[in-house]
């Protein structure tokens, strides 16, 4: 039996393939991961996002880590 | 008149760092943004280049331009430093100035086979973006042969499936010897 998660993969592809509408689609979700992540970020300490992103460059990143 | 679909957070990002590049130098975006780009429904924080070794000068020209158009390295301020972790096989992140994603993973190119992908470089209708993608026989032969986790093998027959009819698979067999050759 094919693996679910192929089987899935498969099916999206096909959809791209064969409707030209999928790049809203996909849009909306990728967009939607960013703003999820924004508003984590907010409630995360100065400390945390520096160990999270692995930032070297604190002064690129001075009103993030304010 | 058909209305152009909106690009998202990850293009925007990916063609503001494209076009300020491609004013020195040739570069190739690979794996990952390559098939989320061409429709693969999975997220990432990161996308990835490749450009040509550059020298210490004409990369101190490149980080400053990056700098004044609102990028920032996330390892260091310093382009010396910087170029100290290129040239070492190391890949450095740009960002955003104060937002942390997505980031553009920076790396030189460290052997034929990535001068190969450089050469062999395209653009990609589906995606509707302007930029130079690595090739997508080049993206299914590492991560069918070089990569292998179980994300690599989705990502990889997605790509089988959107782009079926422009794969050359003789060439996806001479980029797997390639690899073979040399890096594995």
């Amino acid at each position: 039996m094919k693996d679910q998660r192929i089987a899935s993969v498969e099916t999206w592809a096909k959809y791209v393939r064969s409707n030209k509408n999928w790049k809203n689609e996909h849009t909306k979700f990728i967009n939607a991961q960013f703003k999820k992540h924004d508003r984590i970020l907010s409630k995360l300490s100065k400390e945390k996002i520096i160990k999270l992103y692995g930032i070297k460059n604190v002064s690129g990143y001075t009103k993030l880590l304010k | 008149m058909r209305l152009l679909p909106e690009k998202n957070i990850l293009d925007k990002f990916c063609i503001k760092f494209c076009r300020l590049i491609e004013r020195y130098t040739e570069y190739i975006i690979v794996s990952g943004f390559v098939v989320i780009s061409s429709g693969r429904a999975r997220s990432t924080e990161d996308i990835d280049m490749i450009i040509p070794n550059q020298t210490k000068e004409k990369f101190e020209i490149i980080h400053k331009s990056l700098e004044n158009d609102g990028f920032v390295c996330l390892q260091s301020n310093n382009y010396e430093e910087i170029y100290d972790y290129l040239i070492n096989d190391t890949s450095v992140r740009y960002t955003l100035k104060n937002k942390p994603l997505p980031e553009m993973e920076l790396k030189f190119a460290k052997d034929k086979l990535d001068d190969y992908q450089i050469k062999t470089k395209t653009k990609l209708e589906l995606t509707g973006l302007d930029i130079w993608f690595s090739s997508i026989e080049m993206n299914i032969a590492f991560k069918e042969n070089y990569l292998k986790s179980k994300k690599d093998l989705e990502d990889a027959r997605h790509l089988r499936i959107v782009y079926e009819e422009l794969i050359n698979e003789e060439e996806i067999i001479n980029i797997k010897r390639m690899i073979m050759e040399s890096r594995l």
